[in-house]
C-alpha cells in the first residue's frame, strides 16, 4: 500500500493545482521527483508534526487541499489537537495518510504502534475514516476522495487481504453467506477471517471505511441474532456506528479487536495477531464457542 | 512619520473603554491582554499611511495567534470598520459572533479560530504557502504571546518559515512579561536572530517605532519584531498584575476605571 500511495499521490499531485503533499520526512525517497517537479505544493516538512498540520490546514483555508502523510501514532496522537481545531473546527478538508496501522511496526514496540487511532479520530465531527484492506481498494478511495471537501484519515497498512474488494464509501458488503450470525470484518481482517471461518455457518461482512455522518447498516434481516466485530485496532467505532440497529435487532454483540494494553512485545505481526487471539484459528475458536453459546 | 498623537490617545482610550463595557457585561474576557496589544493593531489596521503596501482590509492578512486577546481584535476591526459594534453588547452571550476567542467561520476579518496557544503562527505559514501556489502577493502577519513562546510548534514554525525564507510573514511578539513566571525566555532577539529572522525590537506601545518596523522587511527573510509591552496597558491597576489576567471589575471599579480613561 505504501507503493500505491506514492504512486496516486504523485498522479494528484501532477494533475491538479489545488492539491499539496506534506511528508513528515517519512516516504521521502519515492517522492524525490514530485518534491523537485513541485517545490512550491510539494514539501518534505520535517521531524514537527504539530505544524505539518497546522500548516495543511493554513493551505486548505486557502483552498490548497493538502495530503498529508506520516507514520500514525504522530500525526494521529501527537498532533490530534492541530487535527481537532485547525482541521475539524474549523471545517476544512484534508487528507491524513498514515502508515504503521495498529502495530504493523512490531520490530519497533510501542512507540510506533496505534491501535488508537481509530476510535480516537472518531471523535472528531466531520473525520470520515478509511481502512483499505487492499491496495486496489485504496487506490479508489485516495483518487475519489481527497478532493471530497471533507476530513478524511487513511489508514494503509503493510499487511494487507489478498484480494480487493467491490465495495463504496461508508457501506457494508456481504461476501459470504451463512445462517447462524454475522461476523462484520473492517479492512486487512478480511483474509483472515475468510481463512479461519470457511466452514462456519457464519455470514461474512466486509467494510473498509467509516463515514462521519449516519449510522451504518448491515443487512435488514439478520441470521440469527449474534453479532461479532472483528476489528484491526481497539474496538469501539463500528459497534458505535451499528448501535441502534444491532440493539433494535435483541443482538448479542461480541466485539474483537486489538486488547487495550501496551503491547511490549516486539516480534512479528502474525505473532502479535496469535498473542491477541486475532489470527484465523484464533478466530475461528472464538466465534464458534460464541455462536454456539 | 505625520501621527496625530492626541487624537490617537483619544480614541485608544476610547477603545479602552469599550473593551472594559464589554467584559463587565459579560463577565469574561483578559482585559490586560487586550490592552497589551491594542496599539500595535491600532498601528497595523489604522495608522498605516495610505502610500504603506500594506492593507489587511485587502490583500493582506493578520491573525492573532494569542487568541484570548480577541476583545482588542473585535475593538480594531470595528475601529477599521470591518465589523459593526455588536461585540460591544453581545461579546460571549450565547448566540453571539463573538466569543472568547476569535471565530473565522463567525467574523469577517478573522482568519484562523485561535484560542489553543501555538496554532495560529503554523496556519499562517500554511496560507502563505498557499498563497505561493496562488500567485498571490500579499503580507502576513502574525501575532504571538510570549508565553505562546513556551509553546514547541513556534518554534517548530519559525524553523519552517526561515526554510521556506518567508519574506511574506512577520511574527510579532507581544513581549509583556507573560512568561517570566513559568520560563525565562532569556534574548528573544537573540533567538530569532538565530532561528534566520531580520529582527526588530520596538518599544509596543510607540506608534513611531511599530509603524517603523512594520513596513520594514527583507526580500531573503521572514521578520520578527519583538514588541515590548505592558500587560494592562492604561490602567494603572493592571499593569503588570497578574490577578487581573482573566478578571472582570466590579461596577464601582468599572466607573473608576472609565473615569481615568476619560
Amino acid at each position: 500500500m505504501r507503493r500505491t500511495f506514492t504512486d496516486v499521490a504523485t498522479r494528484i499531485i501532477n494533475t491538479n493545482d489545488n492539491s499539496a503533499l506534506l511528508l513528515g520526512d517519512i516516504g521521502v525517497y519515492g517522492f524525490n521527483q514530485v518534491l523537485t517537479d513541485f517545490p512550491k505544493r510539494a514539501f518534505n516538512m520535517g521531524i514537527l508534526e504539530q505544524s505539518m498540520v497546522s500548516v495543511g490546514a493554513g493551505l486548505s483555508s486557502e483552498g490548497i487541499t493538502p495530503i498529508i502523510h506520516t507514520i500514525a501514532p504522530f500525526i494521529v496522537e501527537r498532533a490530534l489537537e492541530q487535527i481537532k481545531i485547525d482541521f475539524g473546527y474549523q471545517n476544512l478538508p484534508g487528507n491524513f495518510v498514515s502508515v504503521g496501522a495498529s502495530f504493523d511496526y512490531a520490530k519497533l514496540g510501542c512507540t510506533h504502534h496505534c491501535p488508537g487511532d481509530v476510535n480516537i479520530l472518531s471523535n472528531i465531527p466531520g473525520m470520515n475514516i478509511f481502512l483499505p484492506g487492499h491496495s486496489g481498494e485504496f487506490e479508489n478511495q485516495l483518487i475519489n476522495q481527497w478532493d471530497s471537501g471533507h476530513l478524511n484519515y487513511f489508514r494503509i497498512s503493510e499487511y494487507t487481504n489478498q484480494e480487493a474488494i467491490e465495495i463504496k464509501f461508508g457501506e457494508i458488503k456481504k461476501i459470504k453467506n451463512g445462517s447462524k450470525g454475522v461476523i462484520i470484518v473492517v479492512g486487512p481482517f478480511l483474509s483472515e477471517a475468510l481463512n479461519g471461518l470457511s466452514e462456519l455457518d457464519i455470514e461474512i461482512h466486509y467494510l473498509n471505511s467509516i463515514s462521519a455522518g449516519d449510522y451504518m447498516k448491515v443487512v435488514s434481516e439478520f441470521p440469527g441474532n449474534k453479532v461479532v466485530i472483528y476489528e484491526p485496532y481497539y474496538s469501539g467505532a463500528v459497534l458505535l456506528k451499528l448501535n441502534n440497529q444491532l440493539s433494535s435487532n435483541r443482538c448479542k454483540v461480541m466485539q474483537l479487536g486489538v486488547d487495550k494494553r501496551f503491547l511490549a512485545e516486539y516480534g512479528s505481526y502474525e505473532e502479535h495477531l496469535i498473542n491477541l487471539e486475532l489470527d484465523a484459528n484464533s478466530l475461528k475458536r472464538r466465534v464458534e464457542v460464541f455462536i454456539n453459546s | 512619520m505625520d501621527l496625530n498623537k492626541e487624537y490617537d490617545a483619544k480614541r485608544l482610550r476610547e477603545l479602552r473603554a469599550n473593551i472594559l463595557k464589554a467584559c463587565f457585561y459579560s463577565k469574561e474576557g483578559h482585559i490586560p491582554s487586550a490592552f497589551s496589544i491594542l496599539d500595535i493593531l491600532y498601528c497595523l489596521y489604522i495608522l498605516l499611511p495610505k502610500s504603506s503596501s500594506i492593507n489587511l482590509k485587502d490583500k493582506d492578512f493578520f491573525i492573532l495567534s494569542k487568541g484570548h486577546a480577541s476583545l482588542a481584535l473585535y475593538a480594531i476591526l470595528e475601529e477599521a470598520k470591518v465589523i459593526d459594534g455588536a461585540w460591544q453588547t453581545s461579546f460571549c452571550n450565547f448566540s453571539s459572533r463573538y466569543g472568547g476567542h476569535p471565530d473565522m467561520k463567525k467574523i469577517s476579518g478573522v482568519h484562523a479560530s485561535t484560542g489553543s496557544l501555538g496554532h495560529g503562527l503554523p496556519i499562517t505559514v500554511g496560507k502563505v504557502l498557499a498563497r505561493r501556489v496562488l500567485g498571490v502577493d500579499s503580507k502576513a502577519f502574525c501575532l504571538i504571546g510570549d508565553g505562546e513562546l513556551n509553546e514547541g510548534s513556534i518554534w517548530e514554525s519559525l524553523l519552517l518559515a526561515s526554510h521556506h525564507k518567508m519574506s511574506e510573514l512577520t511574527v510579532i511578539v507581544d513581549n509583556n512579561a507573560s512568561s517570566d513566571r513559568a520560563l525565562e525566555l532569556h534574548s528573544l532577539k537573540s533567538k530569532f536572530d538565530a532561528f534566520g529572522f531580520n529582527v526588530k525590537e520596538v518599544n509596543g506601545h510607540s506608534h513611531c517605532e511599530i509603524l517603523e518596523a512594520i513596513q520594514l522587511s527583507d526580500p531573503n527573510k521572514p521578520s520578527a519584531i519583538i514588541a515590548k509591552t505592558i500587560k494592562g496597558f492604561g490602567i494603572r491597576e493592571f499593569e503588570g498584575n497578574p490577578a487581573w489576567h482573566h478578571a472582570v471589575p466590579t461596577q464601582t471599579q468599572l466607573e473608576n476605571y472609565l473615569k481615568a480613561l476619560s
